[in-house]
């Protein structure tokens, strides 16, 4: 009846510790059989404190608290959270080694002048809905119902005061503990279903697969409608910027991966807000990018600058008041690539769409002032540049006469067709916008896109 | 009479224990010190002079009693059944062998031990006076003619028959004896906790054939029904409500709701007959914003979302706290929810005003976050409960200190420390109507105070563990208890007297919960299983299965129609409290049948929902710390991520 956990070598080898070096083998096994019940009992008290914390993992402050209840002083020096380390000293062969814990001196210097730890997140509360009328409303808050879906809740995330196990087992796959969003919990791993997970790579690789139009359709149809797709929204958004610096090449592929982009925004279920500001370099690249596909002069890739820019423009429009600072940030972006004269002038052109999306604020303010000394680049390029630089530049013409024609609507009609015109226009406009859109805009002779331009200088 | 081959005998029964022991049989060994306990004439002869005198059933019950009472947590309850037949026949014995003082002494003695679980039976045999009686006694008579069941773990039942031999000289012997003549012990495979799962003790131990009814006759009365109002306040009341329906009668919407007048006399009306009168627990006169209190009361009565089966489920708002694991003990919401209250294990207290959040919803929290909570120090050590009264002014939170202390929400400071506990306190209560509070301690008491008074007004000592939890009464009479010897008891707050003990759980109480009607009362232990009981009559109504961690917290619904539970497996779950048992599918007779089988483990148990329960609500891995309804039926929810 005396089989106790705590051998009577143990005992003999604590006894010789303290200097008492014959102890006999009645007092060992009775201390032993002594020992067995103290250390239930501290153990007893402990796990109190331990449920009382709400906590299932029993902690040394716990030991400590147990201690002091039970009127024993407690055990200094390991209030660390660092786990206690064992070492081992063989005492020969055929001997069970001895285990001892390791007494480092510590240096009072060090201690003292060890910066100071990080100061920890401060505690802060978000509220929702967990249940409206006893249903839960699909929010990023509230776990999916794929989450818990198993038959009679094999919820086991955190299971069980005695180790419940999930019925069966044979409901694994679907029901990982819920992954938290990213955006709610950044500190908990993000796991995936399998399910996710193979759908994730059939969409992926329908979308890099250059051969079946038919598929990738299907792959972008599947993102912008399907629900549920919110926990892959984040590997999705990296597997955009991804594929677009890799191929940047590749102008089927960019074009497929911005109506990707499209799709997941178009999504109603989705919640692409917290990944913004990752979806938008993508976009841009597809912008102001040198080359875009192959080169040379080809002119496809005007249409997939066209493209993004448009998705630009819905991102802005859709997040610009959530987000003050999104559309000055972008903007600044596309400016400082319009107004370097080392950019080539595809990177021009995208600037020049990029900031036309940005509305007319934009154009009045960043565009018009400056169109005057953008103009000398380009003649430079039209005298003197090669056939591709001449195109190039005259896209860029073009995109800025087409952001002009955008300031026209805001002009009341009406009165322009009254007041007639002064003498000096074409000097006038010269004197802003330069000779060679001046040229183009007396061609259209636009009396009302005139009159408003006009306005413009003063 | 002692022969030569005694001490021969003796020797050999040494070296076969000896060999038994090493071998690790450790009941056969038992048995065969039991058999050579009869054979054994020298042992016999040496135990003689203790067992004559009279003295030494009241000696050997006290040892057993003390012996029982510090062991181990975990074999306790098992070990604590073996009490009572103990009691009962050394009670019989005594009076056989016609030394009635001492068998009156010993009764009165030890009565108290088992009043609560067999009241039927000692208050029928306390009446018995001679040797003769004990033979025509028909109580008497069970218990000499049957054998009494218990069901023990092996591990317990060893540790007791070791016990017994060590002390055999000391009266261990005639335990022994009794334990062998009139007590079958069946053994149960398994550990401790789970030898008793799923059943209520009197269920399982007894005389088999016995019927275990507890007398309702002898169950102390006690008045279930809302504490009637101060006349001059009713009246005050009264007329503030009559105005304001004066003030609402114009509005066509409000022709045909009934009026908040009529509403506060339909609820003043609601069982008056067994009502604790008002002297019978005193509280300060009421003050004017008592009045307007009452008033709001009432209105948000008549607004409130009718919940139940047949009428809607509770919508639930979850407060989620971000970066609080393993510090936050506790949280709380104000009764008027503008107010959040969380004891942290770093030995603060934390109180966060969440009024601003309505309007401002939109803006970005961080910002608002440094004016709108503040940080209440005091406390020096762990802090396990917070509690505001009722009028949202002040808080009382409790600690590992042994201190409760009084903060007033309005200054942030501290008031009061109550010092009266030896043991960390794990929860504090305040009265429905202010002024009163309890407080549940690790020292196995708790205790009732009043606001201003700094020592305790009533100490209610009777569990045998850990108290762990505490509520009031709604009509503030009573107090209610869960412990760690898991069971619940409702203590008289005026007499200071347990009147009722819930048994049935088999993992100690975490949370406890009486329905606002004042009649029902819910349970929730470590294990998830929720025992909804009838105060009244004490018995147990239904058991609720579904959790699967520790239940942290329950309320009810302001009708009473539903509770809602919340715990550490992450899950909000809504109850049915009218549904009984009766009506249960046959997916809960399924369940039935698993108990009944031997080897039901709890694993197998712990995947079955009870039919009653209406919904289960998924957070996202964050435990349910707290979930109270507001007066208009909302759930207010927080949890921990």
């Amino acid at each position: 009846m005396s089989l106790t956990i705590w051998n009577t070598d143990s005992i003999k080898d604590l006894a010789e510790m303290l200097g008492i070096g014959n102890l006999g083998d009645d007092v060992a096994k009775a201390i032993a059989m002594d020992l067995e019940y103290r250390i239930h009992q501290i153990i007893q008290e402990a796990i109190k404190f331990m449920r009382h914390s709400k906590r299932r993992v029993l902690t040394n402050s716990d030991i400590s608290a147990a201690l002091r209840t039970l009127n024993v002083e407690p055990l200094y020096g390991f209030n660390s959270n660092e786990p206690v380390v064992f070492n081992e000293a063989p005492l020969g062969p055929g001997q069970s080694s001895l285990y001892y814990l390791d007494d480092e001196e510590i240096d009072f210097e060090k201690v003292i002048n060890a910066p100071l730890p990080k100061i920890p997140r401060d505690i802060t509360y978000t509220a929702h809905w967990l249940a409206i009328e006893g249903v839960q409303p699909t929010i990023p808050q509230n776990p999916t119902t794929a989450d818990h879906s198993g038959a009679g809740g094999d919820w086991s995330a955190k299971a069980g005061a005695a180790g419940v196990k999930s019925a069966g087992g044979k409901s694994t796959s679907d029901v990982f503990p819920s992954a938290d969003n990213v955006e709610v919990k950044p500190l908990v791993r993000h796991v995936l279903s399998k399910e996710l997970q193979l759908y994730f790579e059939r969409i992926a690789n329908a979308l890099l697969s250059d051969s079946n139009a038919e598929l990738r359709n299907a792959a972008l149809s599947s993102l912008r409608t399907d629900p549920g797709l919110h926990q892959l929204l984040p590997y999705f958004i990296i597997f955009l910027s991804d594929s677009v610096t890799q191929n940047l090449s590749n102008h089927n592929v960019l074009k497929t991966l911005m109506q990707m982009a499209w799709s997941l925004l178009d999504n109603p279920n989705l919640f692409v807000e917290p990944y913004i500001h990752q979806l938008i370099p993508p976009i841009l690249t597809c912008m102001v990018a040198k080359y875009l596909g192959p080169g040379g002069l080809d002119t496809e890739h005007y249409e997939l600058r066209d493209f993004a820019a448009y998705l630009l423009g819905i991102i802005c429009d859709r997040f610009g008041d959530v987000y003050y600072t999104l559309k000055p940030r972008v903007t600044r972006t596309l400016l400082k690539a319009f107004l370097d004269n080392t950019k080539p002038f595809t990177t021009h052109y995208g600037a020049i769409i990029g900031l036309k999306t940005m509305g007319k604020e934009a154009i009045r303010v960043l565009i018009v002032p400056n169109i005057k000394v953008y103009e000398l680049l380009v003649i430079k390029a039209l005298e003197k540049g090669t056939p591709q630089e001449k195109q190039e530049a005259n896209r860029c013409i073009n995109a800025l006469n087409d952001a002009l024609h955008m300031l026209k609507d805001d002009h009341p009609v009406g009165n322009a067709e009254s007041e007639q015109l002064p003498p000096n226009t074409r000097g006038l406009l010269e004197k802003t916008y330069g000779i060679l859109l001046t040229e183009k805009l007396m061609e259209e002779n636009d009396a009302l896109l005139i009159k408003t331009l006009l306005d413009e200088v003063h | 009479m002692a022969t030569k081959n005694g001490p021969k005998a003796q020797d050999l029964n040494k070296i076969v224990l000896d060999y038994l022991a090493k071998k690790g049989y450790p009941r056969t060994e038992a048995m065969l010190r039991l058999e050579a306990s009869y054979n054994g004439v020298s042992v016999e002869e040496r135990l003689k002079s203790i067992e004559e005198t009279p003295d030494a059933c009241a000696h050997t019950y006290t040892i057993l009693r003390e012996w029982i009472d510090s062991s181990l947590d975990l074999y306790k309850p098992e070990l604590r059944r073996i009490l009572f037949p103990v009691f009962v026949h050394f009670y019989l014995d005594l009076l056989s062998q016609d030394n009635v003082e001492y068998a009156k002494d010993f009764y009165n003695k030890f009565v108290g031990d088992h009043i609560e679980l067999h009241e039927r039976d000692v208050t029928a045999l306390k009446a018995l006076n001679l040797p003769q009686h004990v033979d025509e006694n028909q109580v008497a008579q069970q218990y000499r003619r049957n054998k009494y069941r218990l069901n023990f773990s092996r591990i317990t039942f060893d540790l007791l028959l070791h016990f017994l031999f060590e002390n055999v000289s000391n009266g261990g012997s005639i335990v022994i004896k009794l334990i062998s003549k009139f007590i079958e012990i069946s053994i149960v495979p398994g550990r401790p906790t789970y030898v008793e799962n799923k059943h209520v003790l009197s269920e399982q131990e007894g005389i088999t054939g016995q019927n275990y009814e507890r007398s309702d006759t002898n169950l102390q009365n006690v008045k279930l029904s809302p504490m009637p109002m101060d006349k001059e306040m009713e009246k005050a009341v009264e007329m503030d409500l009559e105005e304001e329906d004066l003030l609402h009668a114009s509005s066509p919407e409000k022709a045909d709701q009934p009026t908040y007048l009529a509403e506060f006399r339909k609820l003043q009306q609601q069982g008056t007959e067994d009502a604790p009168s008002r002297d019978y627990i005193p509280l300060p006169p009421p003050k004017g914003s008592d009045i307007v209190a009452e008033v709001e009361a009432v209105k948000d009565w008549t607004k409130r979302l009718r919940l139940g089966p047949q009428a809607s489920l509770p919508s639930v708002c979850m407060y989620t706290f971000h970066h609080a694991k393993g510090s936050m003990n506790c949280a709380e919401f104000s009764p008027d929810t503008t107010m959040i209250a969380a004891g942290f294990t770093e030995s603060y207290i934390r109180l966060w005003s969440i009024r601003s959040d309505k309007k401002s919803s939109g803006k970005a929290n961080s910002l608002d976050e440094g004016i709108t909570s503040t940080r209440l120090l005091s406390h020096s050590g762990p802090v396990y409960g917070t509690t505001f009264s009722p009028d949202n002014r002040h808080l009382l939170s409790c600690s590992e200190d042994r201190s409760a202390r009084l903060w007033s929400v309005d200054t942030k400071t501290a008031l009061v420390a109550y010092k009266g506990h030896t043991g960390p306190i794990w929860d504090v209560a305040f009265g429905p109507f202010g002024h009163y509070f309890a407080t549940a301690s690790h020292d196995q008491t708790a205790q009732l105070w009043s606001c201003d008074h700094i020592y305790p007004l009533r100490i209610f000592a009777g569990h045998l563990s850990d108290v762990d939890c505490v509520t009031f009464h709604p009509n503030s009479a009573y107090v209610l208890t869960g412990s760690s010897d898991k069971t619940c008891r409702l203590w008289d707050v005026h007499r200071g007297h347990s009147v009722r003990v819930f048994n049935g759980h088999t993992h100690p109480v975490n949370a406890v919960a009486i329905a606002p009607d004042g009649h029902t009362m819910a349970s929730a232990a470590d294990d998830g299983i929720i025992h909804l009981w009838d105060l009244g009559s004490g018995r147990r109504i239904k058991t609720m299965r579904g959790h699967k961690g520790s239940v942290y917290s329950l309320s009810f619904s302001k009708e009473s129609t539903i509770l809602v539970s919340g715990g550490a497996d992450c899950t909000v779950r809504v109850w049915d409290v009218k549904k009984t048992a009766a009506s249960e599918t046959p997916s809960s007779l399924l369940d039935a049948a698993s108990f009944s089988s031997p080897d039901a483990t709890l694993d197998q148990n712990a995947g079955d929902t009870s039919s009653d329960q209406m919904v289960a609500l998924y957070t996202r891995s964050t435990p349910i710390y707290s979930l109270s309804f507001t007066r208009r039926n909302l759930c207010m929810a927080l949890s921990v991520s």
